[in-house]
């Protein structure tokens, strides 16, 4: 079953300072939606409003129903924040219990974790930890997934291997990425958003993007 | 207790999203951390009386 994420009609200022107007986005089941944006543009702003932990005006629809508070709806939406959220005393066994996950599947795709599943999360690398929450968010059940930056700390055949994951999760899900890597991001979007000035600006090629400023070449 | 909840607030806020994507509010967090911390309290309250 298709569903389809919308939001528009956001306007977030900090102080005089007008950080989102004039905002549409959608994402829709089957497809990696792209979100590029400089440093300060709002991009984490954006996926926070999106889940409900930031307060602002906003209309967030999901299959055209408003939902303010999505973070309360893990089997609707599931999010990957910018930083390490997991807590560190927590072992990747209880991780992966908590989210209803098969640590298995997991050592198999990655098997540098083949022996760690009692360790703690505070005992990985910093791209072991980040590998470990950006695996559990792509694989639980949820219609939509937003991850802030998900290639950070990750190597590049670790890169290549969430790519993968990525696309095959796609099938059944819709996901909302930002990251800095943008040339990852290119390879396996489907749709893609520029912010600038606040606004989203939907883009279909590289000049587009060189145009409003967010990269060279 | 307003600094306790201060403090935990700002040192822990990075953690909540962990609870969050498991369906749990910070509020639910906060009412049932309280409602243990309570309890525990009155506990150890006739404990001590009982005993004294």
């Amino acid at each position: 079953m298709t569903h389809q994420l919308e939001a528009d009609g956001i306007q977030l200022q900090f102080g005089n300072k007008i950080i989102l107007s004039g905002i549409y986005l959608k994402c829709t089941t089957g497809c990696i939606t792209g979100l590029l944006g400089r440093n300060g543009q709002g991009k984490s702003c954006l996926m926070k409003i999106i889940y409900g932990t930031l307060n602002c005006e906003k209309s967030v629809r999901f299959d055209g129903v408003a939902q303010h508070e999505a973070f309360k709806r893990p089997d609707l939406i599931r999010y990957l924040p910018q930083f390490n959220f997991i807590p560190k005393s927590l072992s990747l066994k209880r991780v992966f219990q908590d989210f209803d996950l098969d640590f298995l599947s997991f050592a198999a795709r990655f098997p540098e974790f083949e022996s760690k599943y009692k360790s703690s999360i505070g005992n990985l690398s910093g791209g072991g930890h980040r590998l470990v929450e950006l695996y559990v968010i792509v694989k639980s059940n949820s219609h939509f997934v937003m991850l802030d930056e998900p290639f950070t700390h990750l190597s590049p055949i670790q890169i290549e291997k969430v790519k993968e994951l990525l696309l095959e999760e796609k099938e059944d899900k819709a996901f909302l990425i930002t990251d800095h890597m943008y040339r990852q991001v290119l390879e396996i979007c489907d749709n893609l958003y520029v912010l600038s000035g606040g606004t989203t600006y939907l883009v279909k090629s590289h000049t587009e993007i060189q145009a409003l400023g967010y990269a060279k070449n | 207790m307003g600094l306790t909840c201060y403090f935990i607030n700002s040192y822990k806020s990075k953690e909540y999203y962990y609870y969050q994507n498991l369906g749990i509010s910070k509020r639910m967090l906060w009412a049932v951390t309280l409602t243990f911390d309570f309890v525990l309290f009155i506990f150890i309250i006739i404990q001590t009386y009982r005993f004294k």
